[in-house]
């Protein structure tokens, strides 16, 4: 999951940190939802609702040429 | 004696009465209530499972890109694969429900008391083993239900302490789920989990006979009735009606197959096979470690439920807490059922 702001671009893995299911976002609520146990995650990844122990891993992000590249090598080995 | 019976018995030196001898197993007369017949269904239908099972091996092809085609095809185009697929999960399915029935059974007539304590552990173990075959036979389809619950039933497992991490890399094959997964599920599907329960089954049995059918709690009547033919018969019975009732189900209901797994995409309102509802819904009610921690209290409890009886018998005698104890966990199991089926 992607954010662009005026000044950084941040990356959220979208993998819950419960159980492992992808969230999804929910435009209406403007939170992520696991579809798996119900899980909710605000937009910086924080826990607003369920079981997810932790919040959504944050992902290093580097800016090359006005590409964007996600070092999947920083996302947490505890669920996936 | 015929010379076809001298010729085997001269090569084969056991005496026929040492075999006939089981069959005549007197077995006290309440056995003849149809209620008491379900300890042999959940065998009949293993006896199923392994035959359509073995079909399916023929065709079924363990690799994540070939799986779900061969799921397909096996479905759409082998002759007759509809219908033992079919036959295959409705009989996992029924599997299950017996085995539940029998299990009520033997906890409300309370038959697991001292001296069948370890029988109760060997049914329940069997439970275990139903339940890890139904798990890892869903997850063969490869469907987006199958790779969903390969992930969420293994990362339950990596929570659990000491052994959590070892056990799910011995599981997938390595640290997420990958084309070994499906092999090593495929493994213990065809040929560890079947073996376990083969050899449990007749450990399980082996007990019932060493210590003969557990008498009914207050029935006065003395008379007894041979296993074979009188309950052989009743069992017959309930294999044929399995049977046409599996068969009328597939045809009316022929299996069918969900979207290709995608690993990217959890879909929305996914949820696993109904026996899971009660563990599903306990899940999402609590945080990750009183979820894992009261589901292994509760698996243990059920282990050792014929000690903890015995237990709440000596804590208050003639109070019947046993009823009460197991009663409210067997309606809170119900409730999560039912909440998961109908809330979702």
């Amino acid at each position: 999951m992607l954010e662009k702001t005026d000044n950084e671009v941040r990356a959220l893995s979208a993998i819950c940190t419960h159980l492992g299911c992808i969230i999804a976002w929910q435009s209406k609520t403007k939170e992520f939802v696991c579809p798996c146990h119900g899980g909710k995650y605000d937009l910086n990844g924080n826990v607003t609702f369920g079981p997810p122990p932790r919040p959504l891993d944050k992902l290093q992000v580097k800016v090359r040429d006005g590409q964007v590249f996600v070092v999947m090598t920083s996302l947490k080995e505890e669920i996936v | 004696m015929s010379r076809t019976t001298r010729w085997i018995e001269e090569r084969i030196p056991v005496d026929p009465e040492v075999l006939r001898k089981p069959l005549r197993e007197p077995l006290p007369v309440h056995m003849k209530s149809w209620i008491y017949c379900l300890g042999g269904t959940p065998a009949m239908l293993f006896c199923i499972l392994v035959a359509t099972g073995i079909l399916l091996t023929f065709y079924y092809v363990p690799y994540p890109t070939q799986a779900y085609a061969s799921v397909s095809n096996i479905t759409f185009k082998v002759r007759m694969g509809w219908l033992v697929r079919g036959i295959h999960r409705g009989a996992s399915q029924l599997m299950i429900v017996s085995v539940l029935l029998h299990m009520i059974r033997v906890f409300f007539t309370r038959a697991y008391r001292k001296p069948r304590e370890l029988n109760w552990v060997l049914g329940v173990a069997l439970f275990m083993i139903t339940l890890t075959f139904a798990f890892t036979g869903y997850s063969l389809v490869y469907d987006q239900l199958s790779y969903w619950a390969t992930i969420v039933g293994t990362n339950m497992i990596a929570v659990l302490p000491v052994i959590g991490k070892p056990l799910l890399y011995m599981l997938r094959g390595g640290p997420n789920v990958n084309p070994n997964t499906l092999s090593r599920f495929y493994d213990f599907h065809i040929v560890v989990l079947p073996a376990m329960m083969a050899l449990f089954i007749v450990a399980h049995l082996a007990l019932v006979r060493l210590h003969s059918v557990a008498p009914l709690p207050d029935d006065p009547r003395q008379e007894s009735y041979p296993f074979f033919p009188d309950h052989m018969l009743r069992e017959a019975i309930i294999g044929l009606l399995l049977l046409i009732g599996l068969l009328n189900y597939v045809m009316f209901f022929p299996p069918t197959i969900g979207a290709l797994a995608t690993p990217g995409v959890t879909p929305g309102h996914i949820r696993p096979e109904w026996y899971f509802f009660p563990t599903y819904r306990w899940l999402k009610m609590t945080t990750m470690s009183i979820g894992i921690a009261g589901s292994i209290v509760y698996v243990t409890g059920l282990f050792l439920w014929p000690f903890i009886d015995a237990m709440l018998e000596r804590i208050a005698p003639r109070r019947n807490l046993w009823l009460v104890v197991g009663t409210g966990f067997f309606l809170m199991t119900i409730v999560f059922m039912v909440w998961e089926a109908i809330v979702g």
